[in-house]
């Protein structure tokens, strides 16, 4: 299975990573121009730059093997995918409690919908994040990497 | 090895896991009194309210007990745990032998002993039935007297506003005490009355009035409340009479060591009946709340399985109130000595307030602005030294940058 990994000595905090995941994750499929014209609501960021000082890197879901956000979800949509290691949350099924916001130890998933109505999170665009794809410094890398004590 | 499980619910459902990650193999039975397929307790409310369907209560999918090789046994009710003999004997004067026994048997409503309270159109609110039966009974325009100030009565109470029933919910001291703080709690009572839901707050109900149905409440103060049904949410106490019989240490709830092992060989205990270690306090306390109740089962599980995991549970709420998010973990109110740090923004109705104890973050409160809270709950868990970024979490522009380089390279390799 494949993950994001944080390359923090190269990040710049240009913030790239924050944008291009907000245009996958509009309507306006990739569409950046569309996507900051255009969309209505426009979806969060599921990554986020983290800065003080002169430190600065990107933070997105670490697709935890014993994920907090999935054994405190209180509805059982939070579910880590036993095969991609993937952590998703289902849309259908997620009441916005926001018990998983107060498991996750990084901050790693968002309010989102109009009127914050359901918790979203890295879905690693399909294993083609996009985060990593546009990141200019290669400060975000998608790579292979065996969990342990895995069930896949 | 043979696995029983009794209970079906959240502490079940991960004891279930937790023993299918070390044994794929062996029987797993579990027994519980709830006819139904597990289900998210906590969803009760929006069921009332219309906003999930019943096939949406789900906790985990259908197939749940196929996949995982378990034999459900529901709607049976144990009356005893004889633990020199490994047997437990059930209603239906059946009998099912053990190696390994999880008590997962949960808590359920406080019996409230006020007059009037065996009238037939007062509910309990606690399981799926309850709430069934409840729904049946609602018609728009009634008016409710919901009797608690927990998180079950509050739910239930803005379940009912959204169905349009006139709904008054009358509390003894203050909402949510063991989650909010008083400054918190008033600002979610403004929140509530804002969004139609009265509350008489300070008053202690004296009497259920009626013949056969309730037909209002009165209060210590001598005024009534007209009302065609009473939701009563007053409390909760842990289902721990089967083991009566036995000689394993009980207080609250049935106590146990951070392996969720009770003082009786081969048994084991977790969720709302288990009394287990608090990480924040390092006291033993029962911990109602669903996520506690998962990973003690789920730990339970896999030390049922042979392993020697260890946990300890932290007090965490987290809701939403008709739009107003809050969530609340740890030490809410502080001693002498602690360190507490109140940001009150009135024009944004945002609240925060963080306890520290000893250069370590012990508890905090948000209301309003709720995100990223659960970097906070890590800290308080794995008992971070904070005295390097205090500041930062202070004026809230914390983030993972400020943390000193071995602990965030520790916490993201």
């Amino acid at each position: 299975m494949k993950r994001i990994r944080i390359k923090e000595q190269y990040c710049i905090g240009c913030r790239l990573c924050e944008i291009h995941c907000i245009a996958a994750h509009s309507t306006y499929k990739y569409d950046l121009i569309r996507t900051f014209k255009h969309e209505a609501t426009r979806p969060k960021p599921r990554i986020v730059i983290e800065e003080a000082g002169e430190t600065c890197f990107a933070l997105p879901c670490r697709q935890c093997t014993e994920a907090h956000c999935v054994r405190a979800c209180i509805t059982g949509s939070m579910k880590k995918d036993p095969q991609s290691g993937m952590v998703f949350n289902d849309p259908e099924r997620c009441v916005a409690c926001w018990t998983c916001i107060a498991a996750c130890p990084y901050g790693a998933i968002v309010r989102e919908g109009t009127h914050s109505k359901l918790a979203v999170k890295c879905d690693l665009c399909g294993d083609n994040p996009q985060c990593v794809i546009h990141c200019p410094n290669e400060a975000l890398v998608f790579e292979d990497v065996t969990e342990e004590g895995d069930m896949g | 090895m043979k696995y029983v499980i009794i209970g079906n619910s959240a502490a079940a459902v991960g004891a279930v896991e937790g023993i299918r990650m070390r044994d794929q193999e062996s029987s797993i039975t579990i027994i519980a009194q709830e006819p139904h397929h597990t289900y998210a307790r906590p969803l009760i409310s929006y069921l009332l309210s219309g906003k999930v369907s019943k096939e949406r209560l789900a906790y985990r999918p259908d197939n749940f007990y196929t996949v995982n090789k378990v034999m459900p046994m529901l709607g049976i009710k144990v009356t005893r745990v004889d633990s020199d003999h490994k047997r437990i004997y059930l209603d239906d004067g059946k009998q099912v032998d053990y190696d390994r026994l999880l008590i997962a048997t949960g808590s359920r409503s406080s019996e409230v002993k006020i007059a009037g309270m065996d009238l037939q159109n007062v509910f309990p609110f606690y399981t799926l039935t309850d709430a069934q039966l409840l729904q049946k009974y609602l018609r728009p325009h009634m008016q409710a007297v919901v009797l608690g100030a927990g998180l079950t009565a509050l739910k239930a109470a803005e379940a009912l506003v959204a169905k349009k029933i006139k709904t008054t919910v009358v509390v003894r001291s203050r909402i949510l005490r063991t989650f909010l703080d008083p400054a918190a709690a008033d600002m979610l009572v403004a929140h509530l009355r804002n969004a139609g839901v009265t509350l008489a707050v300070g008053q202690e109900v004296k009497e259920v009035m009626g013949k056969e149905a309730a037909e209002a409440v009165m209060l210590a103060d001598g005024s009534t409340l007209p009302c065609d049904f009473v939701v009563s949410a007053m409390g909760i106490v842990a289902n721990k009479e089967i083991v009566s019989a036995t000689s394993m240490q009980v207080d609250h709830g049935i106590l146990v060591d951070e392996q969720l092992r009770t003082s009786v060989a081969d048994v084991f205990a977790a969720g709302d009946v288990a009394q287990g270690y608090d990480c924040v306090t390092g006291q033993r306390r029962v911990i109602p709340i669903l996520p506690v109740a998962y990973a003690q089962g789920e730990v339970a599980g896999r030390n049922m399985a042979g392993d020697h995991a260890a946990y300890r549970g932290m007090g965490m709420n987290a809701v939403s109130f008709l739009g107003l998010p809050i969530i609340s973990a740890g030490l809410l109110h502080g001693e002498d000595g602690d360190e507490i740090h109140v940001v009150e923004e009135k024009a944004s109705g945002c609240y925060r307030k963080l306890v520290f104890r000893d250069q370590r973050l012990r508890g905090y409160i948000l209301v309003n602005q709720v995100d990223r809270a659960g970097i906070l709950t890590w800290l308080i868990r794995e008992n971070v030294d904070v005295s390097s970024f205090k500041a930062s979490l202070i004026d809230g522009t914390f983030s993972y940058a400020h943390l000193p380089i071995n602990v965030r390279q520790r916490q993201l390799s």
